[in-house]
């Protein structure tokens, strides 16, 4: 026992003067496996305006175990390309929307091997858009979506257009420069929100961080969500750093996006309220269905207006 | 008629009651004044016997008149035998001093078991002195919460909380005091460690459940640590000193003046982690700046033997803080330009508790005592971060100067103002009647502010302030009634007012006890516990290291829980107390933070609302605990087995198991005294897995950016999880080790004590959660599926010290 005990201290002794000593654990990483059946990621937006066209993204969920690109080589006018491409994109589902009078059947559009670029690959994906000219959704009307896929998957949706924003021109000042504080009018929806994104032509193409010798217009470009029954908002630059930055002739973008419910609810409520947070995985959750009937990502849609005020130094 | 029969009745009883033989006293430490408590107190050859409370006081009533002897007996002290005279109507002050005695494991010795056996009603309570608290072997020093963790019914979220999970309770749940007052945020380092310094501890009172009415304002466990009075006798003190942190413990008699007496007790401690680290990294590294400390004062006055007053102080704080600054020159004779500016980076984030109390006790007869109770309790949290830009700039015949602040303030505090008043009364044979009225004031205030400042320019952003105050108001009133000598029943009734809402709510509490034997005991409690302020913490955080408290609004309705328990008790001749339980428990009107909702948008615009959205929620917990536990002889220690379920309700995920749900829990705890001085500790834990939401798939989460130009969408990869709590980690196991060795030293022959520990000696990885990676083709690049890996806690740890005595 006296041996322990000089024992003891002799190891105390030792370690006094050092700190805490740990042992390393080595992590032991395993293969996940996972009895997930993969569902159909659906996007798809019926959009009344004539600049943006509708499209469908038919994407599916992947299980854990599985590799999440393909390697393809592929030769065309005699050029290899070798590459990878991303197996949640599903190219040969058959996608078909109707306004209830006309149905139109919607095609992959892939990308063009020329202008693929190989440092983002993920970027390439194509959707499914419909390639004649006689679609035309209006307003208020119920258009439905039908997507089925060569493995028997299938999933519907519904969505119905929201009014087209009406921003009214009348009411716009003829110029802005950087004092200007404008109170844009535009028509009030009573069920839909609608989404106002305000920028400079400039800012677009320049970054938009405060840097002492740029010319950027910074403040300018800002988003404000409208809600139901809202026809004004009153616009002004905000603060962003040295305020004595040279300004530029230029344009103000003023676009007002109107959504359905499905849209307003994906992109804007559903953000807000993650199922499951966590700090090792992130938000995430069960994917969510809105307008959809068998998958999640949602089927929803949109209206345009825009309108534009020069502006002068 | 009738009326003049009542109120002659009534001044009969209570003129008998008064006349009644008493005898009352204190019992104390003789070495340090120390009072003692469930210390057995009893007329010999008679059934008239009780145990002192947690204060020392006892009071005997209804005393034969006559010749008799009384005995005081308490485990680890030299019994006390003393011959008195009572005459009718006498009441007799008795005070005892009692001596500390080497012998263990004499019969006489548990008789502080068994008092505790006869004298409480109530299952599911446990004393913890000292001793036991250090039984166990600790990370660094011992920690009260980590030994309470290893009892039955307690569950423990991960490695690095303290936190206290008990029987499907949270930890907001529960009500932890020190001396009475309530502590909001009892840990240091995030939960890694307690906010009580063991060294001023006496012994810790822990409910499980099932407490009487006169507790109050939680739904589900109660621990109130009462701390050292101080040596009446002499000054004295201990000086601890470890791989991590340092205490002291000061003590000693008050100046006696006018004959008031007195004690007084003094305790703190700091880490040094933060030395330590910025000894071993130097250079440009940024310092390491944390640390934590803490200090807690307490004196007593001993106005006369029927008055004491007594002051308590703590103050415990976790600081991070840095603060660092650069300089840059710029200098072009070409361009004839020249620049010079300074960035200054500060840090400082302190949170803690501060309290203060005073309390009077007044001993107004030897069957009546009222303890009247004043506290400030206050927690706050404050993250204070900034930085700033200066300069000057000139070019050509040019030149400027800027200056840019920006400042981020994030806090939370809440002050808790009490009033209370007790009063204990022995008047009725066989009654403990006990009452009393409290009176909560609480101020909550959470706040967010930025600030950003140039030459010419102030902006101030206030996103989240929200400021509240409630008050809770109690009348609560309990009888402990000794039936027979076998049949004891505790009824209790608990009022409460909120200032919030306009209904008065009321706790009924039933305790039962039948005394089937000497040595086994039944226990049976029913009882229903209000609540009236929760905290706003996400419920999948990995690890929390603040809390943020607010009270129950108006439109919410008051959560509650009931409690059915039932248990038995047997105490062994040769001192192992076998302890079974069963329990029942269900939560109505609880919420539940939604998570990562930071912002509101609707009509009114866009708010900062991390706090304000919470699901209603329901849940039940159940389950069966089985304690053996062995208090005197050489080896000491218990094994606590658990068989339990929780279960919440949420309408989004239906029913699930929260993380704390434990099917198994198995902890094994033993201190062996190798030799005279040297002792040998070590703990087994063992539980299954906790639930965990798996990640079952990979998919893209669709974007949009709202670009003026055109909209753009995209997508950013996510993953797919499960039914929440779906699936469990792997199981947790954990075996610690330690030594602790008594001596003197041989030069300043100063006693002092040397230990050393091992924690998770086998080194076994128990999962915090997964982290997942995509598995790469190192050859191809290819990205193939997901693998992951257990996010570890506790590593193998060693950590010694010193403890010198003077």
């Amino acid at each position: 026992m006296e041996f322990l005990v000089k024992l003891i201290n002799t190891i105390v002794l030792c370690f006094l003067f050092g700190s805490c000593i740990t042992l390393e654990q080595e992590l032991e990483w395993e293969d996940v496996k996972s009895d997930h059946d993969p569902v159909l990621n659906i996007m798809g937006i019926i959009s009344s305006d004539t600049l943006v066209d509708s499209f469908v993204r038919v994407h599916r969920s992947l299980t854990m175990d599985e590799a999440r690109d393909s390697l393809v080589r592929d030769t065309i006018d005699g050029v290899q390309y070798l590459y990878y491409t991303p197996r949640f994109v599903i190219r040969n589902a058959n996608v078909v929307v109707s306004n209830q009078v006309n149905s139109y059947t919607l095609e992959y559009q892939s990308f063009d091997l020329e202008d693929f670029d190989f440092e983002e690959p993920e970027l390439q994906v194509g959707a499914y858009i419909y390639k004649g000219d006689d679609m035309n959704p209006h307003p208020g009307e119920i258009w439905t979506l039908s997507i089925t896929t060569p493995d028997g998957k299938s999933v519907t949706g519904e969505t119905v257009l929201p009014p087209k924003p009406q921003i009214n021109d009348g009411a716009l000042p003829d110029t802005f420069n950087i004092n200007s504080v404008i109170t844009m009018k535009f028509s009030s929806l009573e069920d839909n929100v609608q989404i106002i994104n305000i920028g400079n032509l400039l800012s677009y193409f320049v970054p938009y961080y405060y840097e002492y010798d740029s010319k950027d217009n910074c403040g300018l470009t800002q988003e404000h969500i409208i809600w139901q029954g809202v026809d004004s908002l009153v616009y002004q630059k905000e603060f962003c750093g040295d305020e004595d930055s040279d300004w530029a002739e230029d344009l103000l973008i003023i676009h007002m996006l109107s959504m359905d419910q499905n849209y307003y609810e994906y992109f804007i409520k559903y953000g807000e309220d993650p199922e499951f947070s966590n700090l090792l995985i992130g938000s995430g959750g069960s994917g969510g269905g809105f307008g959809l009937d068998g998958g999640i990502g949602f089927f929803g849609s949109i209206g345009i207006d825009r309108a534009f005020i020069p502006v002068m130094p | 008629m009738n009326y003049i029969i009542r109120t002659a009745l009534l001044f009969t009883i209570l003129v008998s009651t008064l006349l009644s033989q008493v005898i009352n006293g204190f019992v104390r430490d003789d070495a340090t004044g120390e009072p003692l408590s469930y210390a057995n107190v009893f007329i010999k050859d008679s059934n008239i016997g009780v145990a002192s409370g947690v204060d020392g006081y006892y009071a005997l009533t209804n005393i034969p008149i006559g010749e008799r002897t009384i005995i005081v007996s308490i485990i680890g002290y030299t019994m006390i035998t003393k011959d008195i005279s009572i005459k009718e109507g006498e009441s007799l002050r008795l005070d005892f001093r009692m001596s500390a005695e080497a012998i263990e494991g004499q019969r006489v010795d548990v008789f502080g078991e068994a008092q505790k056996m006869r004298q409480l009603v109530e299952p599911s309570r446990i004393s913890l002195d000292l001793r036991t608290i250090e039984t166990a072997p600790a990370f660094i020093e011992p920690d009260l919460f980590r030994t309470i963790q290893m009892l039955p019914g307690v569950q423990t979220i991960n490695d690095y909380s303290s936190a206290l999970y008990v029987r499907g309770s949270t930890p907001d749940q529960n009500l932890i005091m020190m001396d009475g007052i309530t502590i909001y945020n009892p840990y240091h380092l995030g939960g890694i460690f307690s906010t009580f310094n063991t060294s001023s501890i006496k012994e810790a009172d822990f409910h499980a459940g099932g407490f009487t009415a006169r507790y109050g304002g939680r739904m589900g466990a109660i621990l109130n640590v009462v701390t050292r009075e101080g040596n009446t006798e002499k000054f004295e003190g201990s000086y601890n000193v470890s791989s991590m942190s340092s205490k002291v413990l000061l003590e000693g008699p008050l100046p006696k003046l006018y004959g008031m007496k007195g004690s007084w007790m003094l305790a703190g401690r700091r880490t040094y982690l933060d030395q330590f680290i910025n000894l071993l990294v130097r250079g440009d590294d940024l310092p390491f700046r944390y640390y934590f400390y803490d200090y807690q004062g307490k004196v007593n006055l001993d106005i006369n033997q029927d008055h004491r007053l007594t002051y308590s102080r703590f103050y415990g704080d976790d600081i991070v803080e840095f603060s660092f600054s650069d300089t840059y020159s710029e200098y072009s004779v070409v361009e004839d330009y020249e620049q010079n500016e300074e960035n200054t980076t500060h840090l400082n984030w302190p949170w803690g508790n501060k309290t203060n109390s005073l309390t009077w006790r007044w001993l107004i007869s030897p069957k009546l005592v009222a303890r009247t109770f004043l506290a400030n309790s206050r927690y706050r949290f404050d993250f204070n971060f900034g930085l700033q830009q200066k300069g000057d700039w000139r070019e050509g015949s040019e030149s400027g100067t800027y200056n840019e602040k920006f400042e981020f303030d994030f806090y939370d505090i809440i002050n808790d103002n009490t009033i209370e008043t007790e009063l204990s009364w022995h008047g009725i044979a066989n009654h403990q009647i006990m009452g009393g009225f409290q009176i909560k004031k609480v101020e909550y205030d959470l706040g967010m502010d930025f600030e950003f400042e140039t030459l010419d320019t102030l902006i101030s952003l206030s996103p989240l302030s929200q400021k509240d105050q409630t008050v809770e108001s109690s009348l609560f009133l309990q009888d402990k009634w000794s039936l027979t000598q076998k049949i004891v029943l505790q009824l209790g009734g608990r009022f409460m007012d909120y200032s919030e809402h306009d209904e008065l709510y009321f706790d009924p509490r039933i305790g039962f006890k039948y005394l089937a034997k000497e040595d086994l005991s039944f226990k049976l409690s029913l009882g229903r516990y209000h609540q009236f302020l929760t905290i706003a913490n996400p419920e999948d955080e990995t690890w929390r290291i603040i809390d943020f408290w607010l009270g129950i609004t108006e439109e919410q309705k008051a959560p509650y829980s009931d409690h059915y328990i039932l248990g038995l008790e047997y105490l062994s001749e040769d001192n192992w107390l076998f302890r079974c339980e069963t329990y029942y428990k269900h939560f109505e009107n609880l919420i539940t933070l939604k998570q990562g909702q930071l912002f509101t948008e609707d009509e009114s615009g866009a708010r900062f609302t991390p706090f304000n959205e919470f699901y209603p929620t329901r849940a039940y917990a159940y389950g069966l605990e089985m304690l053996y536990k062995k208090t005197a002889g050489r080896l000491r220690g218990w094994i606590g087995y658990t068989y339990a379920e929780t279960k919440k309700h949420i309408d989004k995920h239906g029913w699930y198991n929260p993380k704390y749900d434990r099917r198994h829990t198995l902890n094994i705890v033993g201190d062996f005294r190798v030799i005279e001085n040297l002792h040998f500790s070590t703990s087994l834990q063992t539980s299954s897995g906790q639930p965990h939401t798996p990640a079952i798939g990979r998919y893209q989460e669709w974007e949009v950016n709202n670009d003026p130009y055109m909209p753009f969408y995209g997508f950013t990869e996510a993953y797919l999880v499960g039914k929440k709590n779906s699936e469990r980690l792997t199981p947790y196991f954990r075996i610690d080790m330690g030594f602790k060795h008594k001596t003197v030293g041989k030069i300043l022959k100063i006693p002092y004590e040397r230990f050393f520990q091992i924690v998770n000696v086998t080194n076994y990885v128990n999962a915090l959660n997964y982290q997942y990676r995509a598995k790469v083709n190192r050859r191809t690049g290819e990205t193939l599926g997901i693998e992951r890996a257990a996010v570890p806690m506790f590593p193998t740890l060693i950590a010694f010290g010193y403890r010198w005595s003077f």
